[in-house]
């Protein structure tokens, strides 16, 4: 036992990063532009998934490699690069989502149901259309970043908790959790989307009732 | 007072709790094979349960609706290499040296607090040497005056008394410290200050926040009796100091250059760090305990439709001794809905204090240091007894909304474990042997868990892995509570106890064991003396391919502290005895492999948030 309770052991990282001092900018560089080459279109695609502004996941994804340029030599095994690469882009699509927190739930322009959406929007909601898009919104942020990773990007249990940064029964349980909630999350969309039409029917009788030719009898 | 008698209660089928394992199961079976007995359980329970079957078959149609996104992915702007080389390119050409030997020693300053409290904050070092500049940190070169880096951290928020004997909250953005090699790096060092409620009497604290954070269970214990407040806590307290106190300033002041006390750097492997956010606490979808749970559309428990309670508190000076609980032992809890929220708790509807804080316990004691809110934040839970003694303990529970806190237990000799999901563990002695039940809320049914000695279980995670005292009791000093006797602590496979390992063992007196939200952290604290005085706390490390915590090598081992930690991702707070009889506040934090500390010594003592 230590006798001081704050000595730490040295160790490994579960996730594969560990201590090193060797670092070249050129072993970096060139490092960071085959992972750019292999990975940039699914990377792009998750903070995109997550975040739903090109524009921002393109700056993200951006951020991301080069913080991959920065670390490149913490990764140990060549074959956990996707995993690795998969965890600084989770992490930085969560930052963001943090800093974000405050305004994350006023809805943006054109969000709102039944409204056009704004034109960049209109990219997203292509790939990840109606009522599936909006009860993944719902659903908590990494939870909604597991099943995205699990589904879309196909990242194996292991590659999963490595890049969520959690243990493998953690990231089960995580997606177990995700799903019931993205269920529950549609349910809600459906009866939200069905009060919505009825609400709108209710509205046009309503006018239809209220109109004056009708209630005076209008006369052609 | 006769020997603890487990409740008759009435097994129901199918229990309320078959229907969530089915559908937990179904949902696991999603994403790969379910052990076989598991399989087998499900496929008979779906066979007959259309409603569950329809929810198998929900989880199976959503796989394939994101499944189909897949053909269709987005595709990236041309322009992504060459604004990512750009980038890189303006990258420093080479990276800031490690801090080993570097360390450096300054006091950080503080804006003045209320006489209540003197901090001072300590930022210690760096434990490893060769410490990798983070990912998320900011480079500059060799500048002195450093970014400040995030760390997957947020706010401490500890509970203190002021001088008048009320109740303040005082809190600390600890989701950033300075990198390892920087001189300086313009960290805020002031604590907010912030009244909570005037229920004080400056007896001892215990302070357990509901998941959405939106409510404060305050325990304050004194002369051989407790009473247990719920305070609402409004988002401004939570987050925002007080106006015109003169007890803080707007974050990131550039730090005193007043030498002193330690520094510490704990880079961390998070993402660019950004200075303009609070932590979320304001933030039910945010909050560590609640960023799992399913989105809400289910109402959070409605006061006017609570059951009323049973007894009131009373003015009465011939019931003054009697615990004020409603100990109704003929009342089976009415079945409810369970919310299954995030949203934030319901303002409690009954508040007769000035402050919206309502006494839902008086004139107990409590028993055990399990007391916790339920993971959807609907109920709190704890077991107490009768402060003069006349009784054993029973679990209590008390409902957001209620007006007092409910006897569900009446067998005067129960203890409460923990919760799992919605249904709580209680552990009694039966036949002089230590067993534990789970007992379903909505129902009243109970049932076993374990075949052999099980005392207060505490289930992780995924629910694979638990830790319980596995040995005999005895009767305490008091008589009528039990306590360990002979046996361990043990971390075992749950619930049959397989593959075990030991966390502790000899003269245990309570325990309190927590993982952290990700998984990936467990802190054990364990105490061999008199409640009231410090344990040990230890932190291990848990491993990702096997989920077991590595008891060798423990980032923290055995530091003292109080009963009561909070951990959460990213970092672990606790309460510390202090020379000159105070109490510190210690925060460690951590980002990958780097580890920072902070103590925050008090005066008047103070109680960290769990």
């Amino acid at each position: 036992m230590a006798a001081d309770p704050f000595e730490l052991q040295r160790r490994t990282l579960p996730v594969g990063l560990t201590v090193s001092t060797g670092w070249d900018r050129d072993e970096a560089y060139t490092f960071v532009e085959e992972l750019f080459a292999k990975h940039q279109n699914e990377i792009y695609a998750y903070l995109l998934r997550m975040l739903r502004d090109p524009d921002l996941a393109a700056d993200l994804a951006q951020d991301a490699f080069v913080k991959a340029y920065r670390a490149y030599d913490s990764l140990q095994k060549p074959e956990n690069a996707r995993a690795w690469l998969y965890q600084i882009a989770h992490r930085v699509a969560l930052d963001h989502l943090r800093r974000g927190r405050i305004v994350r739930f006023v809805p943006l322009v054109g969000e709102a149901r039944n409204t056009a959406p704004s034109a960049e929007h209109l990219v997203m909601d292509a790939n990840l259309s109606g009522e599936l898009q909006r009860a993944l919104e719902r659903i908590p942020e990494r939870q909604r970043s597991a099943l995205l990773l699990a589904e879309l990007h196909d990242l194996s249990g292991l590659e999963l908790a490595a890049a969520l940064g959690v243990s493998h029964v953690a990231a089960r349980a995580l997606l177990t959790r995700a799903r019931e909630s993205l269920r529950q999350a549609l349910a809600a969309e459906r009866k939200a989307e069905l009060d919505f039409e009825a609400a709108a029917e209710a509205r046009a009788a309503e006018k239809h009732d209220q109109d004056p030719g009708r209630r005076w009898g209008r006369r052609s | 007072m006769g020997s603890p008698i487990v409740s008759p209660r009435i097994r129901r089928e199918p229990f309320a709790a078959d229907h969530e394992r089915a559908r937990e199961l179904a949902a696991q079976r999603v994403d790969g094979p379910v052990a076989p007995d598991d399989a087998g359980w499900l496929n008979d329970h779906l066979a007959w349960c259309g409603p569950c079957r329809a929810v198998a078959a929900e989880y199976d149609e959503q796989r394939l609706a994101l499944r189909a996104l897949r053909h269709d992915p987005p595709t990236p702007p041309r322009d992504l290499w060459a604004r990512t080389a750009a980038a890189i390119e303006a990258e420093p050409a080479r990276r800031r040296p490690t801090a080993a030997g570097r360390r450096r020693t300054r006091l950080v300053g503080f804006a003045p607090l209320v006489a209540a409290l003197v901090v001072a904050v300590a930022l210690g070092g760096s434990f490893l040497d060769g410490v990798l500049p983070p990912l998320g940190s900011t480079t500059k070169g060799d500048d002195p005056e450093a970014t400040p880096i995030d760390l997957v951290a947020g706010e401490i928020q500890v509970l203190s008394h002021a001088d008048d004997g009320s109740l303040e909250l005082l809190s600390r953005n600890l989701d950033q410290l300075c990198p390892v090699a920087a001189e300086s790096c313009g960290l805020s060092n002031v604590l907010d200050v912030t009244h909570v409620a005037s229920i004080g009497s400056n007896g001892e604290l215990d302070a357990i926040v509901s998941p959405d954070r939106g409510q404060l269970v305050v325990v304050e214990s004194g002369k051989g009796s407790s009473s247990i407040f719920v305070v609402p806590l409004k988002k401004h307290q939570a987050l925002n100091p007080t106006p015109g106190s003169g007890t803080s300033t707007a974050s990131h002041q550039p730090a005193s250059d007043d030498p002193g006390t330690t520094a510490t750097v704990d880079p961390a492997d998070t993402a660019s760090p950004d200075t303009t956010d609070e932590p979320g606490s304001d933030d039910p979808g945010e909050s560590p305990d609640a960023s799992d749970a399913p989105p809400s559309d289910t109402p959070p428990s409605d006061a006017a439709g609570s059951p009323p309670a049973s007894s009131e508190p009373t003015d009465d000076p011939g019931a003054s001794d009697e615990p004020v609980t409603t100990p109704d032992p003929t009342d089976e809890p009415e079945p409810e809905p369970t919310p299954k929220a995030t949203e934030p708790a319901p303002t409690v509807e009954v508040t007769p204090g000035p402050d919206g804080a309502i006494e839902i316990a008086r004139n107990v004691v409590l028993v055990g240091s399990a007391a916790g809110y339920s993971p959807d934040g609907s109920r709190f839970a704890f077991s107490a007894r009768p402060a003069k003694g006349s009784a054993g303990p029973d679990v209590f529970v008390w409902r957001v909304g209620d007006r007092l806190a409910k006897a569900v237990t009446t067998d005067h000799g129960s203890q409460l474990a923990g919760w799992i999901g919605d249904r709580l563990l209680v552990s009694r002695v039966v036949d002089g042997k230590p067993r534990t039940s789970i007992l379903d809320l909505d129902d009243g049914s109970e049932r076993h868990v374990g075949d052999g000695a099980m005392w207060r279980p505490t289930v992780g995670p995924g629910r694979e892995l638990a830790t319980w005292w596995d040995g005999t009791v005895k009767q305490a000093d008091d008589g009528i509570t039990w306590v360990p006797d002979r046996g361990r602590l043990v971390l075992a496979n749950w619930p049959d106890g397989s593959d075990s390992q030991v966390l502790a063992e000899g003269a245990v007196t309570d325990w309190d064991v927590a993982w952290d939200e990700t998984g990936t952290k467990l802190a054990v604290w364990v105490s061999r003396d008199d409640p009231g005085k410090p344990g040990k706390l230890s932190l291990y490390t848990v491993d990702e391919a096997t989920g077991r915590p590595d008891l060798a090598r423990p980032p923290l081992d055995g530091a003292p502290a109080y009963a009561g930690f909070a951990l959460e991702p990213g970092r672990l707070a606790w309460s510390s005895p202090a020379a000159g009889g105070d109490t510190s506040v210690v925060v460690l934090g951590w980002s990958g492999n780097n580890f920072g500390k902070v103590t925050l010594p008090t005066e008047n003592g103070a109680t960290v948030l769990r």
